[in-house]
């Protein structure tokens, strides 16, 4: 025993001369163990002696019974543990035979003082079984190795020992903290990433995460994002040929359709608007012929190019307004080529279209000779050709039957004039949309749609403005109020000869606010002007005053 | 000379050199692979089914004269005319033909992706809008704010 005590005191002195707090609580509960053993030696007479192997088999026993809150990995380290040391013990006691009674208590006690110790054995073995649960499988080798070492009989090589296991078991600890830490912070991460799908359900997640025991970080951004697997499980409707065909096969399919159908297919679905306006050649129109850049008021290509649809071939994708020649606008064709779906085709395109489809020439006058012959200014009217265009045709020349002495009547050939005005209109489309003045239908129209956005804007701006105004009204009689009541409030405390003067003040005070809220009304009047870009700015321009008000009061 | 095609399923064709020349992509693996044209080319992206299709409009446009460019095959300037044997070729249903697409776009047989991008714009042009969702079985999911606004934009061809 002595001998145990002087060793155990070497091993103190060897920890101190360490310098480690670690070390010095190593000898404290190597003391502990002196105690414990001086206990036992008293309690080994009354009781008697016993073989060391019965003696194994109740330290088990009793271990398994009293340690039913540990884990059994730790449970099992002890039973490991206890008959080495006992072996020891008991060859460093001379005298004692009875090592059963020290390991009676060994599983309370092993190495700490009793009384004291025993509420730290008992933190400590949460801590343990703590750590055996928040560690995975291969982290128990690891912890176990620490309590072997930490319950073994104290030498001064096992202080020593016990000083390196705490050190290491600091280590271990710091690494823990700092694996919870990261843990911590991605599943924040995760929880932060979360929100934006859904917020709630995240938070169970991750308490049972946490019960689960120790999960990588894979697992954790896995199940951080279960909404990931939903959505590109989402199911792709294979008869959808936006959803099916790739990017450029579409925008191939939608080269051959005339640019208005195109337009009408951004109203089946959201999917199939984003592949429309992604179309390629609303950029490319626009670019070519400075149309702009899409902006507010046109917010894609696609709506800035529908902005100048009149004027935009849907072969060529030219643009023309039509301004010298009036049947250069495109204009609706039955398209041959394409069973005569109706296709805006310009000047150019038209006149390779009816070059390869010629159109016949009319016989609509009723009388004969009216048939073959028309007359110079009947042909530049109905045909709508000028001097120019009408030079070099073949002409009969007679007197002219109202005046004699006039000049004389020029007779061109019908279908000769008919042929040179559907060359120079590029068809009877042309020569009838001369005649009923298409380009300048389309131009008062474009005119109309612009007049029609800017009342529709001033419409929203102006309902913004009066909400802004009602907003701003409410406000100031809110203050209004509030000036009132805290002067009534003030009036009741003081006296009634000062109410007088308060009364006085609160007018001022009236008086001030409204002048504030003049001021306010002003200011609203010079936004009144600008554009009132979104309800937020709205609202900021509301609330502005309303916080002088209250902060003046 | 025969050279042999195994579609994503495993299945093997053997055609000739010339047919399997129509696709740009085969065309290019045999310049490249000049020893090993015994070994089948794998065709990941096609199945059997659609590859024998490509097959059988390979070897019906074997002779056709071979476009490089693809400024020719712009539709816009030069319509290619479809004869009978396409319009029969081109009478499948929906699902195939998406799939015949897909397969000519992979293997980039042009004539045969450019007859399908018709006839895919064939079945659309002439329907509204309603009448393609209930075709195409696709969910209206606009809102009729939403579609006010595409209406207002798409002020086409009023006159």
């Amino acid at each position: 025993m002595r001998r145990s005590t002087r060793l155990v005191e070497k091993a103190a002195a060897s920890t101190i001369s360490l310098a480690t707090t670690e070390a010095a609580e190593a000898a404290e509960t190597a003391k502990g163990v002196s105690s414990s053993v001086k206990g036992s030696s008293k309690r080994q007479t009354k009781i008697g002696t016993e073989p060391v192997a019965k003696v194994d088999a109740k330290a088990k026993a009793k271990a398994k019974t009293k340690a039913k809150a540990k884990a059994n990995t730790s449970t099992k380290t002890k039973q490991a543990v206890v008959p080495a040391r006992k072996r020891k013990l008991a060859s460093d006691d001379d005298d004692d035979d009875d090592d059963g009674v020290e390991v009676k208590h060994e599983p309370d006690m092993t190495v700490h003082k009793r009384g004291k110790a025993a509420p730290k054995e008992r933190s400590h073995a949460k801590k343990k079984q703590k750590i055996s649960t928040r560690t995975g499988e291969d982290d128990l080798a690891s912890v176990e190795g620490l309590m072997i070492e930490s319950e073994t009989p104290l030498t001064p090589e096992s202080a020593a020992t016990a000083a390196t296991a705490t050190q290491k078991e600091k280590k271990t600890r710091a690494v823990r903290k700092k694996k919870q830490t990261t843990d911590s912070v991605l599943e924040a991460g995760s929880e932060a990433g979360d929100t934006q799908v859904a917020s709630k359900p995240k938070r169970n997640r991750t308490i049972s995460t946490k019960r689960k025991g120790k999960m990588t970080d894979s697992q954790n951004t896995e199940d951080s994002h279960p909404n990931d697997i939903t959505r590109l499980s989402l199911p792709v409707n294979r008869t959808d040929p936006c959803a099916v065909l790739p990017t450029e096969v579409w925008h191939q399919i939608l080269s051959l359709l005339p640019l208005s159908k195109v337009t009408g297919l951004s109203l089946v679905s959201k999917t199939w608007l984003d592949g429309t306006r992604a179309f390629p050649a609303w950029k490319i129109i626009c670019e070519t012929h400075k149309l702009g850049m899409p902006k507010l008021k046109y917010r894609s290509y696609m709506a800035l190019v529908c902005s100048r649809s009149f004027w935009i071939c849907d072969k060529c994708h030219s643009y023309t307004t039509g301004r010298g020649n009036v049947s250069e606008i495109p204009l609706k064709v039955a398209n041959e080529d394409d069973d005569e779906f109706t296709w805006l085709l310009c000047h150019a395109c038209r006149l390779n279209y009816y070059r390869r489809y010629p159109e016949e020439v009319r016989d609509d006058e009723e009388e004969e000779w009216q048939r073959k012959k028309i007359t110079k200014t009947n042909a530049q009217s109905i045909y709508h050709l000028s001097d120019d265009q009408l030079s070099g045709l073949y002409y009969d020349e007679r007197r002219n039957p109202y005046y004699r002495s006039g000049y004389p009547m020029r007779l061109y050939n019908r279908h000769a004039v008919q042929k040179r005005a559907l060359r120079i209109h590029a068809g009877w489309v042309g020569i009838d949309a001369s005649t009923e003045g298409i380009a300048r239908k389309r131009s008062a129209a474009f005119r109309l749609r612009e007049e029609g956005f800017k009342r529709k804007n001033a419409k929203a701006s102006s309902r913004k403005r009066k909400t802004g105004q009602q907003q701003q009204e409410q406000t100031t009689t809110e203050g209004q109020s509030q000036d009132e009541s805290q002067g009534e409030s003030q009036s009741q405390s003081q006296g009634q000869s000062e109410s007088q003067g308060q009364s006085q003040s609160q007018s001022e005070g009236q008086s001030e606010s409204q002048g504030q809220s003049q001021t306010t009304g002003e200011n609203q009047q010079q936004q009144e002007g600008l554009w009132i870009k979104t309800e937020d700015q709205a609202q900021t321009l509301v609330q502005a005053p309303l916080q002088e008000v209250v902060v003046n009061d | 000379m025969k050279v042999t095609l195994e579609s994503s399923d495993g299945q093997v064709f053997t055609v000739d050199k010339e047919v399997a020349e129509l696709s740009v992509i085969i065309k290019e693996m045999l310049v490249i692979e000049q020893a090993n044209q015994d070994h089948p080319i794998p065709l990941l992206n096609v199945g059997a089914v659609e590859l024998a299709k490509v097959i059988e409009y390979c070897e019906h446009h074997r002779n056709d004269p071979t476009i490089d460019d693809d400024e020719d095959y712009d539709s816009r300037k030069k319509p290619i005319e479809m004869d009978d044997w396409d319009k029969q070729f081109t009478i499948v249903n929906k699902e195939m033909m998406f799939e015949l697409i897909l397969a000519a776009n992979s293997m980039q047989v042009k004539p045969l992706l450019h007859l399908g991008c018709r006839y895919a714009a064939d079945i659309v042009k002439r329907m509204s809008p309603t009448e393609i969702r209930d075709l195409f079985q696709i969910d209206d999911d606009f809102t009729p704010e939403e579609q006010d606004k595409i209406e207002w934009e798409k002020q086409w061809t009023k006159l």
